[in-house]
C-alpha cells in the first residue's frame, strides 16, 4: 500500500509504552470487582495462608488480562468455572453436620468429596473451552491454576488432601479428553 | 483507484485494531506505519503549521493506542482514528490560543528576541485571520464595525444590528479556527 510510513525506535517505544500502560489499566479495572470478592473470601474463614493464596490469584489474573489474547479470555472463563469448586468447596463444608459434631474423618471425607467434584466440573469445562479455542497445554495449565486457586480459597479449613482431590479432578477431565481422542 | 485504497486501509485498519484490542503487540508497528501518514495529513490539514501537526500527530497516536481496548470491530475504524486526532488538534489549538494570550500580558517582563519573533508571527496569523473576517463581511457590516471601533453613538436599531454582527463574528472566529 502507497500510504505506510516506517516507525523509528522512539516513537515505536513510546506508542508501545503507552500501549502497555493501557492495557495494565484497563486489566486493574477489571480485577477491582475481583479484589472485594477475593477479600470477602480471605475475611469470612480468615486464614494466613489464604491471603497467600488471594495475591497470588490477583497477581495470576491481573498478567493474563494484561496479556490479553487466549489467556485473557481463559482467566475470565476460569473465573467463572471456578466458581463451582469454590461454592461446592464451602457449601460442603458448611453443610457437614460431622465437622461440629467433631468428627474429623467424616467432615475430612465430605471435604475431599465436595473438592473432587468441583475439580470434575471445572475440569470439564476448562478442557472443553481448550478445544474449542485450540489452546495449548501452557494455556490449559494457567486455567487449572486459577481454578485451583480459587477453590482453594473455598476451602475451610484449607487441607492438602482437598486440594490434591481439586487438582486430581480437574487433570482427570484433561487426561480423559486426551485419550478419548 | 484511491477509493479502492481508501477503502483498503479501512479493512485492513480495522483488522489491525481489533488485534490490538485482544492484546496482540504485533499490531503496534503495523498500525503506525497505516495511520501515520494519515494522521499526520490530517493534522497538518487542520493546524495549518506542520511542526505543530507532527507533534500533535504523535500526540493522537498515543491516544489511539490508549485507548485502543475500547475499539469497536463494528465501527469504521479511519473515522474513530481521526475523531481522535481531531479532538488531539483541538486541544493543541486551544494551548496555543492560551499560549498567545499569555504572550500578550502586559504584566509579563520583556520579552527576549526569540519570543519578540513569535510575537511576531502570532500577531502576523491574527492579522491574516482578521483580513479573512473582514473579507466575508458585507459591506453594511463593515460600516458598522467601522462606527463601533470609532465610538460612534449607536441608535436602538443600531444596537440591534451591532449584537447581530458581533454573534455573526463569533461564529466566523470559531469557524476559522474551530474554537
Amino acid at each position: 500500500m502507497a500510504n505506510e510510513a516506517q516507525p523509528n525506535a522512539p516513537q515505536l517505544s513510546r506508542l508501545r509504552w503507552a500501549y502497555e500502560r493501557a492495557r495494565l489499566r484497563r486489566a486493574a479495572l477489571w480485577l477491582a470487582p475481583l479484589v472485594v470478592f477475593m477479600v470477602w473470601a480471605c475475611a469470612s474463614a480468615w486464614q494466613p495462608i489464604r491471603l497467600v493464596i488471594a495475591i497470588a490469584l490477583g497477581l495470576v489474573t491481573l498478567f493474563a488480562l494484561w496479556r490479553g489474547q487466549k489467556i485473557g479470555l481463559l482467566v475470565v472463563s476460569a473465573w467463572v468455572v471456578g466458581l463451582v469448586p469454590f461454592a461446592l468447596a464451602r457449601s460442603g463444608m458448611q453443610a457437614a453436620h460431622a465437622c461440629s459434631a467433631g468428627s474429623a474423618g467424616a467432615c475430612s471425607t465430605i471435604c475431599i468429596a465436595s473438592c473432587t467434584l468441583g475439580g470434575l466440573i471445572a475440569g470439564f469445562f476448562l478442557t472443553r473451552w481448550v478445544h474449542a479455542t485450540k489452546a495449548g497445554w501452557a494455556v490449559w495449565l494457567l486455567g487449572a491454576g486459577v481454578i485451583l486457586l480459587l477453590g482453594a480459597l473455598g476451602c475451610q479449613p484449607m487441607s492438602l488432601a482437598s486440594m490434591l482431590g481439586m487438582a486430581f479432578g480437574i487433570a482427570f477431565m484433561r487426561l480423559t479428553s486426551v485419550f478419548a481422542r | 483507484m484511491q477509493t479502492l485504497e481508501t477503502s483498503a486501509l479501512r479493512t485492513r485498519l480495522g483488522e489491525v485494531l481489533a488485534r490490538l484490542a485482544e492484546g496482540d503487540r504485533s499490531g503496534i508497528a503495523e498500525a503506525y506505519r497505516l495511520l501515520w501518514p494519515v494522521v499526520l495529513g490530517f493534522c497538518t490539514r487542520m493546524l495549518n503549521n506542520p511542526t505543530r501537526a507532527e507533534d500533535t500527530a504523535q500526540n493522537a497516536l498515543i491516544k489511539v493506542l490508549d485507548q485502543v481496548g475500547s475499539y469497536d470491530p463494528a465501527r469504521d475504524a479511519l473515522s474513530w482514528v481521526l475523531t481522535i486526532a481531531a479532538w488531539e488538534c483541538r486541544t493543541e489549538r486551544k494551548r496555543a490560543q492560551r499560549r498567545r494570550e499569555v504572550s500578550y500580558d502586559p504584566q509579563m517582563p520583556h520579552p527576549s528576541e526569540g519570543e519578540v519573533d513569535d510575537q511576531a508571527s502570532v500577531r502576523s496569523e491574527l492579522n491574516q485571520t482578521l483580513q479573512a473576517l473582514f473579507t466575508d463581511l458585507s459591506d453594511a457590516d463593515r460600516a458598522l464595525l467601522v462606527d463601533m471601533l470609532s465610538d460612534t453613538q449607536l441608535d436602538a436599531r443600531m444596537r440591534k444590528q451591532k449584537q447581530r454582527l458581533i454573534s455573526k463574528l463569533a461564529k466566523m472566529w470559531r469557524d476559522l479556527n474551530g474554537e
